[in-house]
């Protein structure tokens, strides 16, 4: 029972540490293609 | 007539209601004294005194001669507030309105501390596992690691409404100690010559636009990609858009002053209508108190470890100061001020505000996802 717990734990932590890196990747373009689509136009 | 018809709460009082009347006034004298989260500390403090006075009208009690319940305020507050989840989300729009993306689009990689340092939150969930919580007990005790009280509200009133009071106090409490838990794990993770090293700093404007469709973006794909975790990113994000729309000013400033007090001390009152007595002094609540020390713990090793991580794949003239990836959690803006102050006192030349808190941007947005995410896989594997 216990045992059955843990692995779970064990599973959302990985699905979720995957999960938060595939979020932040995804940030990551959208900041990287906004701002070369849409440049400040001041120096 | 005797005493007990006269004053009958003092035949009634017990030494658990006196242990929970101390915490009130510790965390009243932590807020005062210690400015430690008074915002939420001292209307905790004071919630803690009005609902451990027995037979208090605070909190809704039955009348022993008719049998019907007699509403008491926050109990009312707890169901309008806490239990539908409205207040944390309030308090969401306020934080967007607050927050300034604009140190991510000059260093976006450092949005991958935001992640790297959730790693707390994880690593609790499975020791509270291990010491018998159930999963969804689990992944609220955990959820303490995100170093987001609002977050941490939202995750465990949803799967562990009965653990929100030690959750809530243990979340804002730990944010205070921010200062003194994360300067000590640092060192012991990093070489001086490590905390000595020196980041390229860029200076360039972000346009409007920008600015505008961030927010947006963010909300769609995290719609698309975990709607559970909708309210909490599209609260936060929708609070900032509002900050960034720039034909929105008087709302913006109300949501970042009068929305963020009122809420504040509707959710800190709110919240302690769960710190009765009966709830509250439990060996459960001394176990939540040590995991939550944990997650913060865990949550600096988590961002050191991926900076020097990292570290090993960068050329020498881009290595990332490894103190910067603990800023990655969510207690914005004094992690990021700890390790400047930390860079400063190792070597006064050296200026890693900007990119602390560029990790520090990228810890609240990773919390809030976290908080999502744990929302959508805990069901899931239940």
């Amino acid at each position: 029972m216990h045992t059955d717990i843990l692995i779970e734990a064990l599973k959302v932590t990985g699905f979720g540490m995957l999960g938060i890196f595939a979020f932040m990747v995804i940030f990551y373009f959208a900041i990287k293609a906004i701002d070369r689509i849409f440049p400040s136009s001041k120096k | 007539m005797n005493l007990n018809d006269l004053l009958p709460v003092l035949y009634q009082i017990t030494w658990q209601h006196l242990v929970m009347i101390a915490v009130g006034l510790t965390l009243i004298y932590l807020a005062i004294a210690k400015e430690y989260e008074p915002n939420l500390l001292l209307p905790m403090g004071f919630g803690a005194l009005l609902v451990n006075l027995p037979l208090t009208s605070a909190l809704t009690q039955i009348d022993p001669v008719t049998g019907k319940a007699l509403e008491g305020a926050l109990t009312v507050f707890y169901e309008a507030g806490i239990a539908n989840e409205v207040f944390p989300l309030l308090i969401f729009i306020a934080i967007g309105a607050m927050i300034d993306f604009s140190p991510l689009f000059k260093s976006p990689y450092l949005l991958f501390f935001g992640a790297a340092a959730q790693f707390g939150i994880f690593f609790t969930m499975i020791a509270a596992t291990l010491m018998g919580f159930d999963l969804k007990e689990a992944a609220s005790i955990g959820i303490i690691g995100a170093a987001d009280g609002p977050t941490s509200i939202f995750v465990s009133s949803r799967f562990a409404p009965e653990l929100l009071g030690p959750i809530s106090v243990a979340a804002y409490s730990y944010m205070a100690l921010v200062p003194i838990i994360q300067p000590p794990v640092i060192r012991a993770l990093t070489s001086r010559k490590e905390r000595l090293i020196r980041m390229e700093s860029h200076s360039k404007s972000i346009s409007k636009t920008a600015l505008i469709l961030f927010p947006i973006i963010v909300t769609l794909f995290a719609g698309i990609i975990a709607p559970s975790s909708l309210a909490l990113i599209g609260f936060l994000m929708f609070g900032n858009l509002i900050r960034e729309c720039g034909v929105l000013n008087k709302l913006s400033l109300a949501a970042q002053n009068e929305l963020s007090s009122l809420v504040t001390i509707l959710l800190g009152i709110s919240i302690a209508s769960t710190m009765t007595a009966e709830r509250f002094v439990q060996v459960d609540t001394l176990m939540i108190i040590g995991l939550g020390l944990v997650a913060f713990i865990f949550d600096t090793f988590g961002g050191v470890m991926f900076a020097k991580l990292l570290n090993v794949f960068l050329p020498a003239n881009r290595k990332i100061n490894p103190m910067v990836g603990a800023c990655g959690i969510s207690a914005f803006p004094m992690s990021a001020r700890v390790i400047h102050g930390m860079g400063q006192k190792e070597d006064p030349q050296n200026f890693l505000l900007m990119h602390a808190v560029s990790a520090n941007v990228g810890g609240q947005i990773g919390s809030v996802v976290a908080g999502g995410l744990i929302l959508s896989l805990v069901p899931l594997f239940l």
